[in-house]
């Protein structure tokens, strides 16, 4: 077996081990490749830079431990930027471990002073998927009588004024699920809605963009690292965009070579049949 | 009546939620949301009963032996130490967060960043020209690597111009026609559970 041939026949065993170097090498140090900043988290930073002090925001916590490496970057910036500016954040959630992920998000603006019950309340898990955002959004203390904390939501401070969605500046969620859902039971109370999704779902939230139901997306890993750069706050999201780029070009390095070798191989079987004949 | 009694119920709360979204009428807007309530109690139920059922496949699994034991094991013991530490001791007590962050993210973690191993391999694999419409998922496919990248930016400046046109308007215009077609076989389906004509939800092979 020639090299050519062995080009398409690579172990499973030294592609995963490329792929750990390439991914490993520029998380410990940075390349700093430049990101652009694409229209619609473009959109989503302008509207939410908009917010004034003591504006009260709902943020539903929909993605998983097992999504979040794509869309924790996004959701530490926004809280980042929403504390820097003393917006009050009410958080939900439509999966199990949205209480916990809060909670462990929360825990170094809490160290630095936010308080909880005034500046931001965690709600915790509603069982229900769709039907718990549709219940939540209508009319938010029936839906979760207690916190995440044991608290009666009738004792938060910050609940005071808020009975449904309508009665906040503005809704965002995170999740590794699509935005229909979000959509379907959100856009109805005419308050912004922005959404930040992983990169393979983002795709089919653009139209309710386009639409206008959406005021803007940002799209897994990247929209993270565009959040960042709008803030002028470089963090994890910028860090792991270099990482993206170099697994990104091992893998279209990889395909290269598979069909190198394939159309190699093809042309020899071709000229063997000729010779055959 | 088996049969007649769940088509009723569904119907009379399908139709129900269906002129309080469209229509916002007062009088249905409280009998709504107590509906939606109700929802997540059967829900939460749901989950209970999820978990019960969980216990009891491999709790008998425990009781056949062999290797799939071991494994039934840990997960019986796994989801009694989670549930008795956080119903017990509350989500927020050291032991619940420790089995959290210690055991349960990083576990979750690694299994999602596998499919990093899997896709990488699985292009190498399959991204073959062997025909054109390989081929064009081929170029569409690198493009849409190169051109999501910052890497890609910094070789060229129309990379992204190319991929975001690619998402934009070849990708959206598919997901558009994907997204409506759905839609107009869910309302389908709606219409045909709230009256009764579609019972598969019921069971007994109907």
């Amino acid at each position: 077996m020639d090299i050519l041939e062995r080009l398409g026949r690579i172990d499973n065993r030294i592609i995963y081990t490329l792929l750990v170097i390439v991914l490993l090498v520029p998380l410990a140090k940075p390349i700093g490749l430049p990101v652009s900043v694409g229209k619609y988290t473009q959109k989503s930073f302008e509207v939410m830079d908009k917010l004034q002090a003591g504006d009260i925001i709902m943020l539903d916590m929909g993605y998983s431990i097992s999504g979040a490496s794509d869309v924790e970057p996004q959701t530490i910036a926004v809280i980042k930027h929403m504390m820097k500016k003393n917006v009050r954040i009410i958080f939900t959630s439509c999966v199990q471990e949205g209480g916990s992920i809060v909670e462990n998000l929360m825990a170094p603006h809490e160290k630095a002073g936010k308080k909880y019950g005034e500046d931001w309340v965690n709600l915790g898990y509603l069982a229900g998927g769709e039907n718990a955002i549709a219940a939540t959004v209508r009319d938010l203390k029936k839906a979760y009588p207690k916190d995440f904390r044991g608290n009666s939501t009738d004792s938060l401070p910050l609940l005071s004024t808020v009975k449904s969605v309508a009665d906040v500046k503005l809704y965002i969620f995170f999740t590794t699920q699509n935005a229909d859902m979000y959509v379907r039971q959100v856009t109805p109370y005419k308050i912004p809605v922005v959404g930040g999704l992983i990169s393979t779902i983002s795709l089919q939230a653009e139209p309710y963009v386009q639409a206008g139901q959406l005021v803007g997306i940002m799209s897994g890993l990247r929209g993270g690292a565009e959040y960042e750069t709008l803030m002028k706050d470089p963090g994890f999201g910028l860090a792991s965009m270099d990482a993206q780029s170099m697994g990104h070009v091992l893998i279209v390095l990889f395909i290269i070579f598979a069909n190198i070798s394939y159309f190699v191989q093809r042309s020899r079987d071709a000229a063997k049949r000729k010779k055959g004949a | 009546m088996r049969r007649e009694i769940p088509i009723v119920v569904s119907a009379a709360i399908g139709v129900v939620l269906f002129l309080e979204y469209f229509f916002k009428l007062p009088t249905f807007s409280a009998l709504a949301s107590d509906i939606q309530n109700w929802g997540i109690v059967i829900s939460a139920f749901a989950l209970a009963l999820a978990a019960a059922n969980l216990v009891r496949i491999h709790i008998r699994r425990i009781g056949m032996g062999g290797r799939q034991a071991l494994h039934s094991f840990i997960l019986v013991a796994g989801l009694a130490v989670t549930a008795i530490s956080g119903i017990f001791m509350g989500v927020r007590s050291k032991p619940f967060t420790f089995i959290f962050d210690a055991a349960y993210t990083p576990l979750a973690a690694a299994f999602y960043s596998m499919t990093a191993f899997h896709l990488a391999s699985a292009s190498y694999r399959a991204f073959r020209a062997k025909n054109a419409q390989a081929a064009a998922l081929l170029v569409t496919g690198v493009l849409l690597m190169i051109g999501r990248a910052p890497i890609g930016e910094a070789v060229w400046s129309k990379f992204p111009v190319i991929a975001n046109w690619i998402m934009s308007v070849v990708n959206l215009a598919g997901s558009r026609g994907i997204m409506i077609s759905t839609s107009v076989g869910i309302i389908g389906v709606g219409l045909r559970v709230l009256t009764g004509l579609d019972r598969a939800h019921l069971g007994g092979g109907e």
